[in-house]
């Protein structure tokens, strides 16, 4: 059975696309699944910086649809976690060297090889976005608690919904419950009550996500932290277990109302 | 009434959402004919029936299925079954039904009246020449009576939208913030597009 391709999008840029990709990456490789993250924002590539290996790039996405090189030879292991590949994007290259064509032939020939193909997607709208879903089976919304942001991760869901990617899921980033409190930050529940669609994490706004990925070492990586257990969580409910998204000191309540909510929303056919 | 079945939606579940949403609005679109628009997709004898039996339910008649081939963008032609008034400014059986969220950056626009059964959201666009009914939270923008009729309505379960048009008239939401706690109804009332709770009854309903 082919693996999942799953594409990582936002609309807005800098939401946090490329770290979830990278620590979702990470934390699924983790639990012993084979993983290929491919980074679909070329010519800004940078999935390789955040997971360290920037430096053993030899081959890129554009070389192997060009016939450049294999796809084999263009896959970079991972240094850290074994069953975990990345095949990096072309820095020098415009965004139009690749078709959404190619990019649907390329993930399904890595989806026969790999549990689950993470597609890293361009912010915007456009030619980069159209590559990105091209051969996904299932796609992630990442949006932070900003109004601009929550309106671009709403627009982006109407177009995957349109292009038959039915069911996104979300993934609030960067939220701060400090800010929440004062009333200063979108709740989630506000986000979710406009966005409609099923919430799959939430990430804390936190400086160790910084630090990590300037050192290139996915946060999920660290044995303690609140970040790196908020990726796990992820990572487990993106594997369907049941675990509860991450207490957010006292928010916890709030979100069994929203997922019963949710669930209210997709009561099966009654007859 | 004008349904439209779209063809990648279960057809139960389209039906049982259909009726679940016409739930609380017997009165509104009782003695009313439908229209059934499966884009290409036809219908079993079973499935005929099924949508029958709904329609008649909430006290309507269905007239007549069609299975229009899917094409870009289509304002539904239909052909009332009575004469009318050539001055009549909208056919009121020409309603565009639209399932699902409307979300940021799309755009709904229809000759006549248009009913969504979910949320119009921020950044989204409804253009009609008639009434428009949001059964969800009406947050974008909607022109009612797009081609100058005053007498055109918005209804919405939750009315809070970035902006409202009626024919010539744009209001914006005030800027203290009114959280409405139930369905209201905007319509212009001596010049002026004003907002009131919906009471069942008290306007006549369309
Ligand atoms: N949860 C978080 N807490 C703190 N900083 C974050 C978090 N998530 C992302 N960032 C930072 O935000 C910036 C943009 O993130 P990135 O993943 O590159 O966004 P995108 O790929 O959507 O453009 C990066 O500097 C990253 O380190
Ligand atoms: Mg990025």
């Amino acid at each position: 059975m082919p693996g999942r391709v799953v594409v990582i999008t936002s609309g807005k840029g800098g939401v946090g696309k490329t770290t979830t990709t990278a620590n979702l990456g990470a934390g699924l490789a983790l639990e012993g699944y084979r993983v290929c993250l491919i980074d679909a924002d070329i010519g800004l590539r940078n999935l390789d910086v955040v997971m360290g290996l920037e430096n053993r790039i030899v081959y890129d996405l554009v070389d192997v649809v060009e016939g450049r090189a294999r796809l084999r030879q263009a896959l970079i292991h991972d240094k850290r976690v074994e069953n975990l590949y990345l095949l990096p994007a072309a820095q020098t290259r415009e965004k139009d060297a690749v078709n959404p064509e190619q990019m649907k032939e390329l993930t399904a020939a890595l989806a026969e090889e790999f549990d689950f193909v993470l597609v890293d997607s361009p912010a915007g709208i456009e030619h980069g976005f159209r590559n990105a879903v091209a051969g996904a089976d299932e796609a992630l919304v990442v949006t932070t608690p900003e109004v601009a942001a929550v309106r671009d991760a709403d627009r982006i869901i109407g177009m995957l919904e349109a292009r038959d990617l039915r069911n996104p899921r979300l993934i609030i980033n960067r939220i701060r419950t400090d800010m929440v409190r004062r009333g200063d930050m979108m709740d989630i529940d506000d986000i979710i009550e406009i966005l409609a669609i099923e919430l799959l994490g939430v990430i804390p706004d936190d400086e160790a996500v910084i630090v990590a990925t300037n050192r290139g070492e996915p946060v999920v990586l660290q044995s303690r932290g609140r970040c790196a257990e908020a990726y796990r969580n992820l990572v487990d409910r993106f594997l369907g277990k049941d675990v509860p998204i991450v207490a957010l000191d006292g928010h916890s309540k709030l979100l069994e109302r929203l997922r019963s909510w949710m669930a209210l929303g997709r009561r099966p056919v009654s007859g | 009434m004008y349904i439209l079945f779209d063809q990648t939606v279960d057809f139960l579940e389209a039906l049982d959402e259909l009726r679940r949403r016409l739930e609380g609005y017997q009165r509104f679109f009782e003695g009313g004919r439908v229209w059934i628009d499966t884009r290409g997709r036809s219908l079993s004898p079973m499935e005929w029936r099924l949508v029958e039996e709904v329609a008649s339910q909430f006290g309507m008649e269905v007239a007549e299925v069609g299975c229009r081939e899917p094409r870009g963008k289509r304002p539904p032609t239909v052909t009332p079954l009575r004469p009318r008034p050539a001055s009549h400014p909208v056919d009121p059986e020409a309603t565009r039904l639209v399932r699902g969220t409307i979300r940021s950056g799309q755009v709904v626009e229809h000759r006549g009246h248009v009913v969504i059964l979910g949320d119009l959201n921020p950044g989204a666009i409804v253009r009609a020449t008639g009434d428009v009914i949001v059964l969800g939270h009406l947050r974008g923008v909607v022109h009612a009576g797009a081609s100058g009729n005053r007498s055109a309505q918005v209804w919405a379960l939750r009315l809070e939208p970035t902006q409202l048009r009626i024919a010539d008239l744009i209001a914006r939401s005030p800027d203290d913030e009114h959280v409405p706690t139930g369905p209201e109804v905007a319509r212009i009332v001596d010049g002026w597009i004003q907002v009131e709770a919906y009471e069942p009854g008290a306007q006549g309903g369309g």
